[in-house]
């Protein structure tokens, strides 16, 4: 087991366009690509959509990033196709089906890719989101490579007293994880009250509410993109109730 | 008895991050061993690769002569007793008797035999009175005791223990002292993984110095006391014990009354 | 003489809820402004309990039975909470790393101020002078579950400066860090101590580390205090007395052979060759 995996969704300190943008705009952007892209079948859109993703990654240096993340979701790629082939019988639809899942994916990809936690937190704190749930999301974020931690060295230290995760039946395995996820259980509770302990003693909760000493703000550059992502929307409202669907059969006769 | 060798092992966590370099050690058997250096030197790393929990990328580790690649942990678990740092933190039984019984059980014991031994490791360890009361309401050093009996349970032939001292006190100290003392009697390894070089001193006969992923130096306790330059090597610092252990051979002190006890002595333990 | 006082306890006696043997016992205890405080003591003796109290955890986040007065900074601690005690008092934690809650180290530095609801110029300010003050200012940007055992525990401690406590306490600082860490954290917390000026108490194992930097040493036994005066005058109670403590090597070798040792007549020296001679002598080798 490594922990190679957290790795990837670490972000990385570049400094991009993309980069600098303010983390609610990133958001918004996510966001929306995410939904236009998921109640579309239309191949424009999609082949849109993914052009811009294309082109978010390509200016924030992800791309490799993006690629490397895609191949570990071939698979899933390859079953979506699959499936859709079957229930549908229709290949082109089904090719859509499988780039819309590319266009959700690059949107949440260059997102984290782009996006420091701490920004995300501070985002999520300024967009309205109560103190109490913003500091759950960091403290979340915090930990959780302390957890994958701990976990491992109980694994270990279970092991070395001779415990054999990979033996057995369904049932067997999942009890013979017991003696890995107990401890784990009662080391989180543990520390959760110590960092209870510890929040109180940074005063947290003695005033109704509290100076932030960063604050994120809009620049103009935000203003522009928002702007732009606006303007997207409203084109593909647009595109969509009154273009005719598009068929691509219909376009190579026409040709 | 289990020897361990350590033959010219590297060992990288990821392609860019190698933790061991060319390292080559022995443990020979009914021995008492220190691992010493600072911390993110490998000793952690070491420790798992004699139990078989990491493989190395290079070179060999061989248990009785078998290496570790070749059979499983579980199966060396049967002669290499590991305790790791915060013992307390795998904890997971109802009772004390189910939690000592936990490795001999999985070694194999029947019923009769892991009584047998869950008996005679709590008399040992003074725990004989808490077998049905619940780990997590022993006391501080009650569960120190009671991790080092769920591993003796299975009477490994080489114990090792990964920094056993730290955050302890004075008299968990001496009961640590003296358990090595008596494991050595009875013919066992012993390996201290410590940077507690005070307490390495009194308990190891031979000293391993790691720094950096790669051995930089090894020897008996006499050696090691006469070296302080091994300490620097090693990014380590000399103790006011072990200066004194040094100043008093160079000053023509007679070589053989240092062994582990005699440092203790020297101490005059209260 | 009144203002002098920081942590006054009278006659305090606690335990834990459901507990029926006390954490603490019938304690009577006064520090002043400006002492460096060395609480040592078996695992389970009361020192962090005691700790607790003087930052209002107990009785507040850890309901128990509690008598006597215990007053801290004019603060009664029963009467008083948690919030009002941490901005006078900088509890540092064992575990440093559950203490640091921001994904980098100075939006962790600001975490306190910002809870008083100090204003931003003022924040900014603090985490500045507390970052150069422990040396971090290198670190500032980076995550704190990726520094080491030495400057997380610099971190932490520079969270709680930031709040400007006029009582710092220290649960057993050095007790992860290895022999050159130590050493350096020792010399640390001098220079931080004689910058600051503030009351200091560190409870600890590793005495040898710090009984020459304390200008008096308590040993809590059984929840109450057993021993109480300047480090070497309570070093030799406890060692007439057969108490548990980790009894720092120069200290003993001085009790022996200090008399014959040169230059270590009133204070033991850290210079070991002095006792080489003696000890030779005895035929101790």
């Amino acid at each position: 087991m490594s922990l190679a995996f957290l790795r990837a969704y670490r972000f990385s300190t570049l400094d991009t366009p993309i980069h600098r943008l303010d983390p609610r705009t990133k958001l918004l952007m996510s966001v929306t690509f995410t939904l236009l892209g998921v109640t579309t079948l239309d191949p424009i859109e999609i082949l849109a959509l993914l052009l811009i993703q294309f082109v978010i990654l390509v200016s924030s240096r992800s791309l490799g990033f993006w690629l490397r993340s895609l191949r570990a979701l071939l698979l899933f790629l390859v079953l979506i196709l699959v499936m859709q082939m079957i229930t549908t019988g229709n290949i082109l639809q089904s090719v859509y089906f499988a780039l819309r899942f590319v266009v959700v994916a690059s949107a949440t990809s260059w997102f984290f890719f782009t996006t420091s936690p701490e920004d995300l937190g501070r985002a999520l704190e300024q967009v309205g989101v109560s103190a109490d749930i913003a500091l759950s999301f960091t403290l979340s974020m915090r930990f959780i490579p302390v957890i994958a931690e701990e976990f491992q060295s109980i694994f270990d230290a279970q092991r070395a007293r001779g415990l054999d995760v990979g033996k057995g039946g369904l049932t067997e395995r999942m009890k013979s994880m017991l003696p890995i996820l107990v401890p784990l259980f009662v080391g989180v509770i543990r520390r959760t009250y110590e960092i209870a302990d510890a929040l109180e003693l940074r005063g947290y909760g003695a005033l109704p509410s509290k100076t932030r000493w960063k604050v994120l703000k809009l620049r103009r550059t935000d203003a522009v993109v928002l702007l732009m992502l606006v303007a997207l929307v409203v084109i593909s409202m647009y595109y969509r109730v009154f273009l005719p669907p598009f068929d691509l059969a219909t376009l190579i006769t026409h040709l | 008895m289990a020897k361990i060798e350590v033959i010219d092992v590297d060992f990288h966590y990821e392609p860019d991050r190698q933790v061991l370099k060319g390292v080559s050690l022995e443990v020979p058997s009914g021995s008492s061993t220190s691992i010493m250096g600072p911390n993110g030197s490998g000793k952690t790393t070491l420790i798992k690769m004699f139990n078989g929990l990491l493989l190395p990328t290079r070179g060999k580790v061989l248990v009785d002569a078998l290496a570790t690649s070749d059979t499983t942990v579980s199966q060396l678990a049967k002669k290499i007793g590991v305790i790791f740092q915060n013992p307390e933190k795998s904890f997971f039984s109802e009772t004390v008797r189910e939690e000592i019984a936990f490795g001999p059980k999985n070694m194999g014991f029947s019923e009769a035999e892991t009584d047998i031994v869950v008996n005679d490791v709590s008399t040992k360890f003074g725990l004989k009175d808490y077998l049905s009361s619940n780990p997590f309401d022993l006391s501080g050093g009650e569960k120190r005791r009671l991790s080092i009996a769920s591993v003796l349970a299975w009477r490994p032939e080489v114990i090792i223990m990964d920094e056993p001292t730290v955050g302890l006190d004075y008299q968990y100290r001496l009961f640590l002292i003296d358990l090595t003392r008596k494991l050595r009697n009875e013919g066992k390894s012993v390996v201290m993984v410590t940077h507690d070089v005070d307490f390495a001193i009194q308990t190891s006969e031979r000293s391993v110095l790691l720094n950096d992923g790669s051995v930089t130096w090894r020897g008996n306790l006499v050696d090691l006391l006469k070296s302080p330059a091994a300490f620097e090597r090693a990014n380590m610092s000399q103790t006011f014990l072990t200066s004194l252990c040094h100043e008093l051979l160079s000053s023509g002190a007679r070589e053989r009354s240092f062994a582990p006890v005699d440092v203790s002595s020297l101490l005059g333990e209260v | 003489m009144a203002n002098d006082l920081v942590v006054s306890l009278r006659d305090i006696s606690f335990s834990y809820q459901g507990n029926p043997r006390p954490a603490l016992e019938r304690i009577n205890l006064d520090i002043r402004r400006g002492e460096f405080v060395l609480v040592t003591g078996p695992s389970g003796s009361g020192k962090t309990s005691l700790a607790r109290l003087v930052t209002g955890l107990i009785p507040h986040s850890y309901p128990g039975d509690l008598s006597g007065t215990a007053t801290v900074l004019g603060d009664d601690v029963a009467k008083s909470n948690v919030h009002t005690l941490a901005q006078k008092v900088g509890f540092v934690l064992q575990n440093p790393e559950n203490q640091l809650f921001a994904l980098t180290v100075e939006d962790d530095v600001a975490f306190g101020p910002e809870n008083l609801a100090l204003p931003r110029e003022e924040i900014v300010d603090r985490v500045d002078w507390s970052l150069s003050l422990t040396g971090l200012q290198d670190q500032r940007l980076r995550p704190p579950f990726e520094l080491s055992g030495g400057f997380q525990q610099r971190a932490a401690i520079a969270g709680i400066l930031a709040m400007k406590p006029k009582l710092l306490v220290l649960d057993e600082p050095a007790s992860s860090l290895d022999s050159v860490a130590a050493r350096n954290f020792v010399k640390f917390l001098t220079k931080l101590c004689s910058e600051l000026q503030a009351t200091t108490v560190v409870i600890e194992q590793r005495l040898e580390l710090f009984y020459a930097l304390a200008n008096r040493m308590l040993v809590i036994k059984d929840g109450s205090v057993a021993v109480d005066g300047q480090p070497l005058s309570a070093l030799d109670y406890c060692l007439e007395n057969k108490l548990q403590v980790n009894y720092p090597a120069s200290y003993l070798f001085w009790k022996r052979y200090g008399g014959q040792a040169q230059g270590a007549k009133d204070k033991p020296v850290s210079e070991p060759s002095a006792y080489v001679g003696p000890i030779l002598a005895r035929g101790r080798s």
